[in-house]
């Protein structure tokens, strides 16, 4: 039995979730969709990826500079977290709030690119996945 | 590995400061050495310079004296007679030049004659020699060196001829000498002592340093029984100290002493060396006087006796000693006497004119007019010797027979059986009544040889030259040439006759200190002489004896008090350490206790076990605790934002369909994160209030209404217990306080929370009353019911207790009566002084716990928190907030019985306020309830229950619905009530407990009810009334009965206004005039719908997920990027009924943003009121403030704080949720709804 789209964009969801990839305010995003907006979520996560796109980016570029302006850092990295948070994307989130605290602690720049590919690699996921929902949900 | 760190510091620390005192007290010990030496000297040498120069000074004045003397010694040889006898003349020259340059008055031919030649000899060829090479032009210089080639001479003489010139030179070079050895020898031992004080001070400071180091290793290894070992070598090194600085004081002494000795012996010697000097020089005089006087023997046997006729007439004599006189300064006259014979007196007093006369035997000592004419002529005798030639002075003795005179005829006969001069003893002269001696030589007829007998020298004896020494004067006159006369006291004795000294010459001073006596040869073997000389004055005090064992003295109790202070300081940080290491003990010891107790808890206390080292460093326990707090609350900070997380998942986890396994996981999963949640709260709060930087708020509050809340927490858990929870205040506390209602209620609820917890059967009872109150009952009580507790404590009856569950209470007043609140009871006006008790049948507490129940994450045993859980933190918490109200905290617990907890807190009163006048919607909102449905008013009602106390808490609750209560307290008494319709109004309703008498006894009497009602038996035309029973859980069969007969309701316990009134609206069918929001978003919606909300927000997705929540409630949603155009879109006039602003913004964050657009507010706001603008043009609204709400990803304390400073009226945590967002929309927009709907 071949699943319907919307069952399998259910089960892809539910899987985001039960990993641990997404959390609550996603389920909560998702009930805040309705026939009036029905690309709420769609457009959400399409410009939460590309803000998270960016933001990676720049940090990397950032992080190449000899001398790295934390405050810029910061500054991204907070809005990364806002991002995150408000869709749900938690290891997103969980990997901000852990640069935001190493750029509080001065760490050296090797922590910093190690946890930064982290941050990305998480980042990656997420987006490999919200693309996958993406296509599914355009599919129904 | 810390607290080793923090030794090792703490000894390094220790140790550098050792080393550093160490270093400062040798570097000040060598300055002040240095300085001694430098003073001691530069008065040494200063002192020897002066003594040098004095020295210079008195020898050259001796030198000159000595050259004068030598020239009057040749002078006085002027002779030439005797220039055959000593055979040497000396070049006219030689001589010219030598007066040259000693300088003296001496002039003419100088011969050097007599028996001291030799050494004048030597001398002038020195000066003729030092004339070579020097320049006349410079005396003083040759003289210097004329000086110091006598000196020299005088040392490098082995001549022992001329005794007393060399001896006098030896004196004056030894003395020289012998001072230079004597300073530098001074100079030398001062320097090797305070060498010697250097090195010993400088090794006791390296053993201190040493030993501090020991002690450091010893207290680094951890060795924690070496540290007395220690402390005892510290007391000895202590004593060494001492002993140190005594043996220094001893040094000092032993400087001073030999110094001092040093002085005295130089005094002594100075004083011989005068003594001598003079002596000699007297001698020298004297004898120099004598060679006169025998010189002048020799010329009257040459002129008067060699010559016929004599060449000297009394006359010539007289002339020429006039003349002479110089030559012999100090005889007051000479005179010749011849010898005359008996035979020869006939003639020879024809001769020449006078009978020779007789000496009166007391003329020696008158001192009239002498008359020789009034003298007595001589007895016959043999022999006369009558003076025939005299000098001017003593003309008076001429034809004065000497040999008359006892003195003078022992004299004469000496003289002329010697041959040589001969001295009287002193006696008194004739006319100067100076004390003399008188000299007499014998003028012999020719040469006698050497060794020629007495009667060949008697024979040959010619005449007596007779020479009167002035003994005073000439010594006066010898002194008034030497220096330093005036120092000095000299006497002189003639001492022939031991026993009886005749004093010659002498001052009457008391000669002070030390005495030299000299003996003194003056020519005359028969007499002898002495001179004794002292020191005029006492000794000065020795200064720099004195100066420099003071300075010893000074630098060794310096030296000692910095190692003193050393070795204490030293001290005082090993105690230091000690304390350090015994508060690490205890804190370990505590900590192995904490490790013991797995709770809930353990995570946080893991902080503890990992973070302990940095505690440690810490030495106060209190400081410890702080930090711990601090740390705690920022780790729980930390840990609260995820566990808000947890608890959401969880929350819709259990809104999915899941199976009764998975719920009961999701649910204890639940509970223990709402457990962790309430933990982290409680350190934070502890945290919080520990630090001091809770401030009380003062708002007006009703205290029923936070009992209420309270008990609506517990319900729930009270319910599943079983147990019966109750609130009553008393009717006297009036309605609204004023103070901090959540403060109150944290504490209501912690102690409540706690009682809860340790109880599985009976009741908690909360009952709050005025101090006042209680104070007046409970001393009414005190004197009746004595005999009431004899009943209550006599276990025969076992009488159910007058308690809400009957069960057996802790006595309360034991505790209450020790607040000072009930001792020193004061009614002030504006104050209420409430006393809170909070009852409970559990556990108990055990005595040794109840010690330290406040104490923070104590619980009464590890045991407790195995069973029970928690952390012991809530009751400090509650401690310190009650202190913080002003009021005491305190128990009664009886193991078994239960514990009853209460304390007392003091508000206000509120004056002016009632509900009437709302003073803002907001406060009275958030403070107060709702005011208390008025539905009811004026319904009665009866309470039937067993227990009055249970009653009691039934009408009290009834009673804020202005509900009439009658109490039955039997069933029967109950029914006659109820059907008793003759007189009394029948109640609207009845309220009977489901166990007013015992288990179901409630039921039972509704069964009854109801069956008299089916039978019939009670006809009444009146409304039947409703019965309500009351019970903590029904069965559902027992709830179908009651809601299938339709008389009755079942109300569950714990009662509170809410549901009591919720339960009466539904079963009077009344009141219900508003809709109890059940449903949240529906509410949410319904206060939404419609309203213009402003998003600000930078993230664009954080924008979208806002905007979307509010569009779902049915808000008309605006966006912006922000803090800027969020300001220009407030500008009033504009239509937004409220803001979401976001915390952290780039340029302008949520804060200074939502600042600004209050100013703008503000000012629009003033405008309108003073009538600048007009209202029109501002939308007819007269007073602009549009509720702003911050966003924020960090809810933390002071994110709030700043939040309201700055004019927000709230806020959100980011992303929205339901239940937040709800509560924070409802306090401000709910009333503008209900109001816009009314």
């Amino acid at each position: 039995m071949a699943a319907s789209p919307v069952n399998q964009l259910n089960a892809h969801i539910s899987n985001m979730l039960a990993t641990g990839l997404l959390d609550e305010h996603f389920t909560a995003l998702r009930r805040l969709q309705d026939a009036e907006s029905p690309d709420f979520v769609d457009g959400l996560v399409t410009n939460f990826l590309n803000d998270g796109d960016r933001i990676f980016g720049k940090l990397a570029q950032l992080l190449e500079r000899p001398f790295v302006d934390l405050d810029v850092v910061s500054n991204h990295l907070m809005k990364l977290k806002g991002s995150s948070a408000s869709v749900g994307a938690r290891h997103v989130r969980l990997a901000c709030i852990q640069l935001l605290q190493l750029t509080s602690q001065q760490k050296n720049r090797d922590e910093w690119i190690s946890t930064l590919a982290r941050g990305r690699a998480a980042f990656d996921e997420v987006r490999r996945e919200f693309q996958t929902m993406v296509q599914l949900e355009r599919q129904i | 590995m810390a607290p080793d760190g923090a030794g090792e510091c703490g000894g390094s620390c220790r140790r550098t400061k050792a080393a550093h005192a160490g270093a400062g007290a040798v570097a000040g010990f060598l300055v002040c050495l240095l300085l001694v030496w430098a003073i001691g000297g530069c008065g040494r040498s200063g002192c020897g310079g002066l003594a040098k120069t004095e020295e210079m000074v008195g020898q050259f004045n001796l030198s000159s004296s000595q050259l004068q003397e030598l020239a009057s010694l040749l002078s006085l040889s002027e002779k030439r007679e005797c220039m055959g006898k000593s055979g040497l003349i000396s070049d006219g020259n030689q001589v010219n030049s030598m007066t040259c340059i000693s300088d003296t008055p001496c002039t003419g031919d100088r011969i050097s004659g007599g028996n001291k030649n030799w050494l004048t000899d030597v001398i002038f060829e020195d000066l003729c020699t030092i004339q070579d090479k020097y320049d006349k032009s410079a005396p003083a210089l040759l003289e210097n060196k004329l000086l110091q080639n006598v000196i020299h001479q005088g040392i490098g003489s082995p001549i022992q001829r001329n005794v007393h010139q060399c001896d006098l030179c030896a004196g004056i070079s030894g003395l020289n000498v012998d001072q230079n050895i004597v300073s530098s020898s001074n100079q030398t031992v001062v320097f090797y002592l305070s060498a010697l004080f250097g090195t010993i001070i400088i090794s006791i400071v390296q053993a201190i340093c040493k030993r501090g180091k020991k002690s450091n290793q010893l207290c680094h290894d951890e060795k924690l029984l070496q540290i007395p070992s220690a402390k005892a070598g510290r007391k000895w090194s202590k004593r060494a100290v001492f002993v140190g600085v005594l043996v220094g004081l001893c040094i000092s002494i032993c400087i001073f002493s030999s110094m001092y000795a040093d002085v005295v012996a130089r005094r002594k010697e100075n004083l011989v060396n005068m003594c001598d000097e003079r002596a000699r020089m007297l001698q020298d005089q004297f004898n120099v006087s004598m060679n006169h006087v025998h010189a002048l023997a020799i010329l009257v046997s040459t002129f008067h006796h060699g010559k016929n006729p004599s060449a000297i007439d009394q006359r010539t004599f007289e002339d020429f000693t006039a003349r002479t006189t110089f030559e012999r300064p100090l005889m007051s006259g000479v005179a010749y006497a011849l010898k005359v014979l008996h035979s020869e007196r006939e003639l020879f007093e024809q001769q020449h004119g006078w009978k020779i006369k007789k000496m009166e035997a007391g003329d020696q000592s008158l001192v009239h007019d002498y008359n020789p004419e009034k003298l007595e002529p001589s007895p016959v005798q043999d022999e006369y010797a009558p003076v025939i030639f005299s000098q001017e002075t003593v003309k008076h003795i001429i034809s004065v027979d000497m040999l008359s005179g006892k003195e003078d005829c022992d004299n004469i006969l000496r003289s002329r059986a010697t041959g040589k001069g001969a001295l009287t003893s002193p006696f008194k002269l004739l006319k100067s009544n100076h004390l003399g001696v008188v000299l007499t030589y014998t003028v012999y007829k020719y040469d006698l040889p050497p060794n020629a007998t007495p009667e060949e020298r008697i024979d040959a004896t010619l005449g007596y030259l007779g020479a009167s020494f002035d003994v005073p004067s000439l010594v006066d006159k010898l002194l008034e040439q030497l220096a330093s006369k005036q120092k000095i006291v000299v006497k002189l004795y003639d001492t022939t006759n031991h026993t009886s000294p005749i004093k010659m010459y002498g001052a009457d001073f008391t000669m002070s200190g030390d005495l030299h006596i000299s003996s003194i040869d003056f020519g005359d073997p028969t007499r002898k002489h002495e001179m004794h000389c002292g020191f005029k004055h006492e000794p000065p005090l020795p200064w720099s004896a004195i100066t420099i064992s003071t300075a010893v003295a000074i630098i060794v109790l310096l030296v000692g008090h910095i190692i003193y202070a050393t070795l204490n300081s030293l001290e005082k940080a090993e105690d230091n350490y000690r304390v350090m290491r015994e508060l690490k003990g205890r804190a370990e010891a505590a900590d192995v206790a904490k490790s013991q107790v797995p709770s809930t808890s353990s995570n946080v206390l893991l902080y503890f076990d990992v973070l302990s080292p940095v505690f440690y460093l810490f030495s106060s326990s209190a400081e410890r605790l702080l930090l711990a707090l601090q740390f705690l609350a920022t780790v729980s900070h930390e840990i609260r934002t995820p566990m808000n997380g947890v608890l959401g998942m969880l929350q819709m986890l259990m809104d999915t369909e899941l199976d009764t396994t998975q719920q009961d996981f999701v649910v204890t999963a639940q509970e223990s994160g709402k457990v962790l949640i309430n933990l982290i709260n409680e350190v934070l709060d502890l945290a919080k209030i520990e630090s001091g930087r809770v401030e009380l708020e003062a708002v007006p509050f009703d205290v029923r209404d936070i009992l209420d809340n309270v008990i609506s927490l517990f319900s729930e858990k009270s319910q599943t217990k079983g147990i019966e929870l109750a609130v009553l205040v008393s009717d006297q506390v009036p309605v609204v306080l004023i103070g901090d209602p959540w403060r109150f209620r944290q504490i209501i609820t912690n102690l409540v929370g706690n009682s809860m917890k340790f109880t599985e059967r009976g009741h908690i009872f909360i009952q709050v009353h005025l101090v006042a109150e209680l104070n007046r009952t409970r001393n009414v009580l005190d004197d009746v019911s004595a005999q009431n507790r004899e009943i209550i404590n006599d276990p025969e009856t076992f009488m159910p207790c007058n308690t809400l569950s009957g069960l057996q209470v802790a006595d309360n007043w034991k505790s209450l009566k020790n607040f000072k609140m009930f001792k020193y009871l004061n009614d002030a006006m504006d104050t209420v002084n409430l006393v809170v008790t909070i009852e409970d049948t559990g556990i108990g507490i055990t005595k040794d716990a109840q010690t330290r129940i406040f104490t923070p994450f104590m619980q009464a045993d590890s045991s407790t928190s195995r069973t029970y859980g928690g952390t012991g933190i809530g009751l400090s918490i509650t401690k310190c907030l009650v202190e913080l109200m002003g009021g005491e905290v305190g128990f009664t617990s009886n193991p078994g019985v239960g514990s009853t907890f209460s304390f007392t807190a003091v508000f206000k009163k509120s004056t002016a306020f009632c509900k009437e006048n709302k003073p803002s919607p907001g406060d009275i909102k958030r403070y107060c309830s709702e005011p208390t449905p008025s539905d009811f008013h004026g319904m009665s009602a009866l309470i039937v229950d067993g227990r009055c106390t249970r009653a009691e808490i039934t009408i009290y609750h009834l009673r804020r619905l202005g509900i009439q209560c009658d109490i039955a307290d039997t069933s029967e008494s109950g029914f006659s009530a109820l059907l008793d319709n003759s007189s009394k109004r029948s109640p609207n309703m009845v309220l009977i407990d489901k166990d007013a008498w015992g288990e179901g006894s409630g039921l039972a009497f509704y069964r009854r009810f109801v069956d008299l009602r089916l039978n019939g038996t009670h006809k009444s035309s009146q409304a039947t009334p409703k019965i309500f029973l009351l019970g903590c859980s029904i069965s559902p069969t027992e709830s179908d009965y009651l809601r299938l007969t339709g008389y009755g309701d079942f109300i569950r316990k714990p009662l509170r206004l809410s549901t009591i009134a919720a339960c009466f609206r539904k079963a009077f069918g009344v009141g219900i005039t508003r809709q109890h929001h059940k449903d949240q978003s529906l509410v949410l919606r319904s206060v939404l719908t419609g309203k213009q909300i402003l998003v600000v927000d930078d993230n664009a997705v954080n924008r979208k997920v806002a905007a979307g929540a509010l569009k779902k409630y049915g808000a008309i949603v605006t966006c912006v990027e922000s803090g800027n155009d969020a300001i220009t879109m407030l500008q009033p006039p504009h239509t937004f009924d409220a803001c979401f602003m976001d915390v952290q913004m780039p340029e302008m964050d949520g804060f200074e943003a939502t600042r600004l657009i209050r100013a703008v507010e503000r000012e629009i706001n003033d405008m309108i009121q003073t009538g600048k603008v007009s209202v029109q043009s501002y939308s007819d609204k007269a007073h602009w403030h549009v509720p702003i709400l911050a966003m924020t990803a960090d809810v933390i304390q002071a994110t709030f704080e700043g939040c309201i400073q700055c004019g927000m009226d709230g806020y959100v945590s980011k992303p929205f949720e339901e239940q937040q967002l709800y509560s924070a929309v409802a306090h401000f927009l709910e009333i503008d709804a209900t109001d816009s709907v009314s």
